[in-house]
């Protein structure tokens, strides 16, 4: 048994790990739309165990990985990551658009952070659910399966998004540290 | 409102590599870490009594709410901001506790018509803290 904010600590590290082992293997074991829905739910459930730490009983439906990030700037959080206080910020830092983009992979999470509507959700793209590309034509649907998400291109190529990921495991690892034992 | 005004503004870089040697100097080191990017943030402070703990109020056009819903009995919801508490490091030997609020929640905190999910006691109390001159 776990208090909430050590439970999500902990799921967030069983997400993080399926993202990784899943993309080990010369033929991944999973489509890149269903590795970035694991990396989005692994970022998520690490944000809300920061927020939870601080308010167990909200609800956070809106900007819950920026508000996260704006909080996490404290010398405890950066020890635990291995880090000093100004590398930690700078980190986080140039990690924060990264996050923001694998944040909108949710069905329920636009690209600036705010919480959708469901009429919104189906209009937009992310990595769980189908959506419409135009309201106006029925044949627009598009599966998250045949996308080609920018976000997983860039977790490819850019060595920004490659240290950002690094920066989740390493925030994973800092909750488990800091977060108060029941 | 009152304002910090013993020391000079202790710039942000050298301020953030520093440790702390008591609890004025960990206000102001907190402060210059937390006013160190690109957003304009006012930073306001409640002293603590025991002085283990810096508490921080910080204001900003650009943070999201602040201010979370949650249960309250006995059927409805109210709004709180949450105070985020961490503990201390061996570069910041104090615990410190931490609001993130837009300019209007921070009218409605001071006016009474929002509420922390901490005690802080008196917010008129908090002095505006000087950082990254």
């Amino acid at each position: 048994m776990a208090t909430k904010a050590r439970a999500y600590a902990e799921q967030a590290r069983a997400d993080y790990n399926a993202y990784v082992a899943s993309g080990e293997a010369a033929q991944p074991a999973l489509a890149e739309h269903h590795r970035l829905q694991l990396l989005q739910m692994a970022l998520e459930k690490l944000a809300k165990a920061f927020l939870y730490h601080a308010e167990p009983d909200a609800r956070y439906s809106h900007h819950v990985v920026l508000s996260a990030i704006n909080r996490l700037r404290s010398h405890a959080v950066a020890e635990a990551a291995g880090m000093n206080l100004v590398s930690f910020r700078r980190a986080l830092d140039a990690a924060k658009p990264i996050f923001l983009q694998i944040e909108a992979a949710s069905p329920s999470v636009g690209f600036d952070g705010r919480g959708l509507t469901r009429e919104e959700s189906e209009r937009t793209a992310n990595a769980e659910y189908p959506w419409q590309a135009d309201p106006n034509n029925p044949a627009s649907w598009i599966a998250p399966a045949s996308y080609p998400f920018a976000v997983v291109k860039a977790l490819r190529r850019d060595s920004r998004s490659v240290t950002a990921v690094r920066l989740l495991d390493r925030l994973i690892q800092a909750a488990d540290t800091v977060l108060p034992r029941p | 409102m009152q304002q910090m005004s013993s020391q000079p503004s202790v710039k942000a870089s050298a301020a953030l590599d520093a440790v702390p040697k008591n609890y004025e100097e960990a206000v102001r080191v907190l402060a210059a870490a937390h006013a160190a990017g690109p957003d304009q943030v006012d930073i306001y402070f409640l002293p603590d009594p025991q002085q283990r703990v810096v508490r921080l109020i910080e204001v900003s056009e650009a943070f999201p709410e602040g201010g979370v819903e949650r249960p309250a009995p006995p059927n409805g919801s109210e709004r709180v901001v949450p105070v985020f508490p961490m503990g201390p490091a061996r570069d910041f030997p104090f615990g410190s506790e931490i609001v993130q609020i837009t300019p209007a929640e921070w009218e409605e905190l001071r006016r009474g018509r929002l509420k922390l999910n901490r005690d802080w006691g008196n917010l008129d109390l908090a002095q505006k803290v000087p950082h990254g001159d």
